[in-house]
């Protein structure tokens, strides 16, 4: 700001002077080819994260089915020999 | 077929799933935006970044149906941009650091002028003590000439809020220059 210039007047000029600024050459084509692959990264890292969880939850919940099989098995069988025992 | 250029329809065509008019849609809207990042923040790079911010979120959006097309897109990209920008004036005070006005063009070819180089370097060491949300009321008034009410809606704030940042603002404007 020189000394005759109030702030009405810097604002003014400084708007005009900065008009003209463009983005860099290429600039849009470089963003949206980022923000898309960003994006799709996010969607795949997303897919990824959920089967790894899924994987791990259906390995839990094949390990628990055996467990409960065996269990039940066991006690099934338990069950038959105090059968054939029983006078 | 013709790539669409105009900003709505390219949202549109967004968010009922064809990833390649997004490609329009920044296209249509970067020169606009892109200044208004470069005033924000005084700096070409950190305003690339900020696009960048702002494009992401807006597609994430756009693709997740959370914005329902019921406002114009570009002036919903303009909120983002300004919020986007805003809170990278305030992570980058956080940090302490000090305006960016003096790296302005120091790299390459970044869209401006000479005189655009110096008038933005004036600009950032100028506004850069005032606080976050006066600096942004004084871009988008005084520097983007919005309206008060289109201030408002892009800062997400009433009208006379944006009056009274904007009066402080010249407060401490008005001291500085008279000390």
């Amino acid at each position: 700001m020189n000394r005759y210039e109030n702030i009405d007047e810097r604002l003014a000029r400084l708007r005009r002077e900065t008009e003209a600024i463009t983005p860099p050459a290429g600039l849009a084509a470089r963003l949206a080819a980022r923000v898309v692959d960003e994006a799709e990264r996010s969607w795949l890292h997303a897919i990824a994260r959920y089967g790894r969880r899924s994987v791990t939850v259906a390995a839990f919940t094949a390990c628990a089915a055996m467990v409960i099989a065996g269990v039940s098995g066991g006690l099934d069988d338990v069950a038959e020999v105090s059968a054939e025992l029983a006078p | 077929m013709h790539p669409t250029r105009d900003p709505d329809e390219a949202a549109r065509l967004v968010r009922s799933g064809s990833a390649s008019a997004f490609g329009d849609l920044v296209a249509a809207t970067t020169p606009r935006l892109y200044r208004l990042a470069v005033r924000m923040t005084g700096s070409p790079e950190e305003a690339e970044d900020v696009l960048q911010d702002s494009y992401i979120r807006a597609y994430e959006a756009l693709r997740s149906g959370a914005f329902d097309g019921t406002a114009r897109v570009e002036s919903w990209l303009y909120r983002i941009v300004t919020n986007t920008a805003l809170n990278a004036l305030r992570s980058r005070r956080h940090r302490a650091e000090g305006p960016l006005g003096d790296d302005v063009g120091v790299i390459g070819d970044d869209g401006l002028t000479a005189q655009a180089r110096v008038a933005l370097r004036e600009l950032a060491g100028w506004l850069h003590e005032l606080p976050a949300e006066q600096l942004a009321a004084v871009v988008l008034k005084e520097i983007e000439g919005l309206t008060s009410a289109e201030a408002a809606a892009a800062l997400g704030c009433t009208e006379g809020a944006v009056e009274q940042r904007l009066v402080r603002a010249r407060t401490t404007l008005r001291a500085r220059s008279g000390s």
